[in-house]
């Protein structure tokens, strides 16, 4: 019997991380072009870019959709047409978007795929028939839905639907927060969030004559619904998405790496019963996070789901110091160094699959083979390594918290 | 122009009409975000609305997931239809429900982006005759606005006095400060509100509610475009919202009207301004820019162009060599060439290759099948600078 479980579906900020979400995984990737999206700080994607990422993705089966979310305004949309056909010239498999001018735009242009981003907010049956009827072919539900939920809007509007499992939370509903465009002068709704929401408020209840100085009282914890997953596959949920396009290529291989091999062991095993869950729980903890929840998955987000703190990595005692570039000899591999480490030190190298290398530093040369004690960021180092290796491993170290 | 606004109260009722207003927006706190009226004096004040010939457009504006909406619809059909003119709704599924399972006239708030003419229309198209009236969004500049009253086939309603929402959660957010606090505090209060600052925003005082639905953020200071109206007038705005909710008092509701009805040119805003007890701003009104800050977010200089592409610089050892990750898959970087580097600040060098080794230290010929090439060392490129072909074949 084969089981189905759902695609996952990483976050790639920009090409290398789409090349370390698909090889350690992923096998979805989400991305953004240089516009129309919500994340104008993110590196994203320029056209050969794109063609690039595209042809790396199918060439291993994986799937590319390219996010156009933003709520465009009508000029933005003039611009969008020329940006549509290329994305269809180049064999993208859908575009997320969440206005309907924007869907209609495509619809007009080309035969693209289209995706309801969670921005719509998209939350209960009835909305899913009404963007069905507006030509999507998936829906992101947005993430106050609960996976029971998520089941029975699926059999009811007969549609995709794609759940975040991992990541950031926007304490919001999507695409109903204007903080920044009124407070920053950046709209939120088409890439400039000034993540207000993270910042530390006092609040006074005048009625009460009350104070409450210095919380974080409008900030979420994170999701995780690593614990869930089988919920996931039972309601029978197409794709799982993780959040996170801004953050690390040390995030995008762990998220990739472990939520991919816990579908592999289900589709493998028809459940979870193992001690790998464990293992795969506290890789999921070793990077920066804020103090984890399932949110909405199951039961709706209760208090504790505030994150009321400004440190997010106090449990993470890992950081990534560099990707493996290339080999040197048979002995060695090149590290582009991201975070300094020493002689002495022991780094663990992530292999796309299977467990990771640990390696004790104890010797490290620049490229022209200057022995070298430590190392600094943006620089390359050669490490002595001959196990097996690919270029875009991680490679990462304990830290002291 | 019409002037439209809500009822709380019988009281609200009287001065609504005394201030020739046709229409009044009811909502009971069940399907409505702001309002702290039950379902029984709900009943009571749509059936006094009627009394005085007023139309009633009962607001649903909240959001709902699956479970909820089957909740608020079935609160919902508990009110008696003969009491409601019409509906006016923000979510996608209450909108889909109103207009499949009832036959109610809609007003459909797309005040939530809803910034290009090309999905209005649709939603135009898509409601169809049902469509009483669009409530478009604020952050549209009165250029905008006077493109789409001009090219929407409906009636168009527009915000020109009152609390701004700047944020929407499910969440209570508010409550759970209180939780354990002394015994003056009532966290369990069906309504809680209060004022937050931050140090990290420039703006104090954003008003702040929780309720059964979730917690509200609102904007220091109120919209205020009274003194637009006889440019909302030439414009042909069909409907003008005052939401005075917050001020639970619609003594300034008269004096409004007024302004709507006088013959002077400019009539005067001032004493309205005066008893208005908020600071007011004109939000996007006059301009909306709320995207130019955007090119300062990126640094557009690393970003790779066209086809010439060869890669980027990541390390530098100053007098011996440049490091170049190759990420172009279209050229080559050979002995010989002559490439173009444009550094993170958007200066441009120019050197040509004649040392190029691979990762193991061979000396090569191209760039062809490595992720790593050495070439010759130039001084003025740093790491992150971009490498082109010049005068690529
Ligand atoms: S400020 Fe927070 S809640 Fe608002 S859009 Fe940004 S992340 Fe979401």
């Amino acid at each position: 019997m084969t089981i189905n479980v759902p695609e996952l579906l990483s976050p790639a900020g920009n090409l290398d991380k789409l090349k370390v979400a698909i090889s350690y995984g992923a096998n979805a990737v989400y991305l953004g072009g240089l516009k129309f999206g919500l994340r104008s700080a993110a590196d994203n994607f320029t056209d050969e870019e794109l063609l690039e990422g595209v042809t790396f993705a199918h060439d291993r089966d994986a799937v590319v959709y390219v996010v156009l979310n933003g709520f465009l305004h009508d000029k933005d949309l003039d611009e969008l047409v020329p940006f549509i056909k290329y994305l269809e010239e180049i064999a993208i498999d859908a575009v997320i978007v969440s206005d309907l001018g924007v869907i209609e735009t495509i619809k007009a242009h080309t035969n693209l795929e289209i995706h309801l981003s969670t921005q719509a907010s998209c939350l209960n049956s009835y909305s899913a028939k009404l963007w069905k009827k507006m030509g999507v072919t998936r829906i992101v539900l947005g993430r106050e839905v609960s996976i029971d939920e998520a089941a029975k809007i699926k059999k009811d509007a007969d549609i995709e639907i794609e759940m975040f499992v991992h990541g950031s939370m926007c304490m919001a509903f999507s695409g109903n927060c204007v903080i920044s465009n009124f407070t920053q002068g950046r709209d939120s709704n088409r890439g400039g969030c000034a993540h207000s929401c993270r910042f530390e408020y006092s609040l006074k209840f005048e009625d009460m004559d009350f104070e409450k100085k210095n919380h974080y009282f409008m900030s979420s914890t994170d999701l995780n619904g690593l614990r869930v997953l089988e919920k996931f596959i039972e309601a029978g949920i197409d794709s799982i998405k993780v959040e996170g396009r801004m953050k690390s290529h040390l995030y995008a291989a762990t998220m990739s790496k472990v939520y991919s091999e816990a579908l592999r062991y289900y589709k493998e095993n028809g459940h979870f019963l193992s001690d790998k869950i464990v293992e795969w729980e506290s890789e999921l903890k070793k990077v920066k996070h804020r103090t984890y929840a399932p949110a909405n998955l199951v039961e709706k987000a209760a208090t504790d789901t505030i994150f009321d703190e400004r440190v997010h990595d106090k449990d993470s005692n890992y950081a990534i110091v560099g990707r493996v570039l290339d080999r040197a000899n048979e002995d060695e591999i090149i590290i582009e160094v991201r975070n300094a480490f020493n002689i002495g030190d022991e780094v663990e190298l992530i292999p796309f699959k299977g467990a990771t290398a640990t390696i004790k530093i104890n010797q490290m040369r620049l490229m022209n083979n200057t022995a070298i004690e430590r190392t600094n960021p943006s620089t390359l180092v050669k490490i002595p390594f001959s196990g097996f290796c690919e270029a875009n491993n991680i490679v990462r170290l304990k830290v002291l918290s | 122009m019409n002037l439209i606004t809500y009822a709380n109260s019988v009281h609200d009722l009287s001065l609504i009409k005394d201030s020739n207003c046709q229409e009044v927006i009811i909502g009971p706190k069940d399907l409505n975000r702001n309002s702290k009226l039950n379902l029984a004096d709900t009943t009571e004040l749509l059936v006094q609305a009627k009394k005085l010939g007023l139309r009633v457009t009962l607001e649903w504006d909240v959001l709902y997931t699956e479970n909820q909406i089957y909740q608020a619809i079935d609160i919902f059909k508990t009110i008696d239809d003969s009491l409601i003119d019409c509906v006016r709704v923000q979510d996608e599924g209450v909108l889909e429900f109103v207009l499949t399972e009832t036959n109610f006239q809609i007003q459909f708030i797309a005040e939530t982006g809803n910034h290009n003419l090309l999905g209005l229309n649709k939603w135009v198209s898509y409601i169809g005759n049902r469509l009483d009236r669009l409530v478009i969004s604020i952050e549209l500049s009165k250029i905008t606005l006077a493109e789409y009253i001009d090219k929407l086939d409906c009636d168009i309603e527009y915000l020109v006095l009152g609390k701004i929402l700047l944020f929407y959660s499910p969440r209570k957010l508010l409550s759970p400060l209180l939780d354990g606090e002394n015994e003056k505090v009532n966290y369990h209060a069906d309504r809680l509100e209060a004022i937050g600052e931050s140090e990290e925003s420039p703006h104090k005082g954003f008003p702040l509610v929780e309720n059964g639905h979730g917690t509200f953020m609102y904007h220091i200071k109120d919209l205020f475009l009274l003194d637009k109206l006889k440019e909302l007038k030439e414009l042909g705005l069909n409907y003008l919202r005052v939401d005075l909710r917050f001020e639970e008092d619609l003594s300034l509701l008269p004096k409004i009207a007024g302004l709507l009805s006088s013959t002077e040119v400019d009539p005067n805003t001032d004493s309205i301004k005066a008893d208005y007890k908020n600071d007011l701003i004109r939000g996007y009104y006059q301009i909306n820019k709320s995207d130019v800050l955007f090119k300062k977010l990126k640094n557009y200089r690393i970003q790779r162009k066209d086809s010439s592409y060869i890669g980027e610089v990541i390390e530098i050892l100053k007098g011996e060599y440049l490091a170049i990750n190759i990420k172009g898959q279209a050229s080559l970087m050979t002995k010989d060439c002559s490439l173009k580097f444009i550094t993170p600040e958007g200066k441009e060098l120019f050197c040509k290759v004649h040392k190029l080794q691979d990762a193991a230290l061979n000396d090569s010929e191209s760039s062809d099948g490595h992720e790593l090439m050495l070439m010759n060392y130039m001084s003025g490129v740093w790491p992150k600078s971009q490498v082109y072909l010049v005068n690529p074949l």
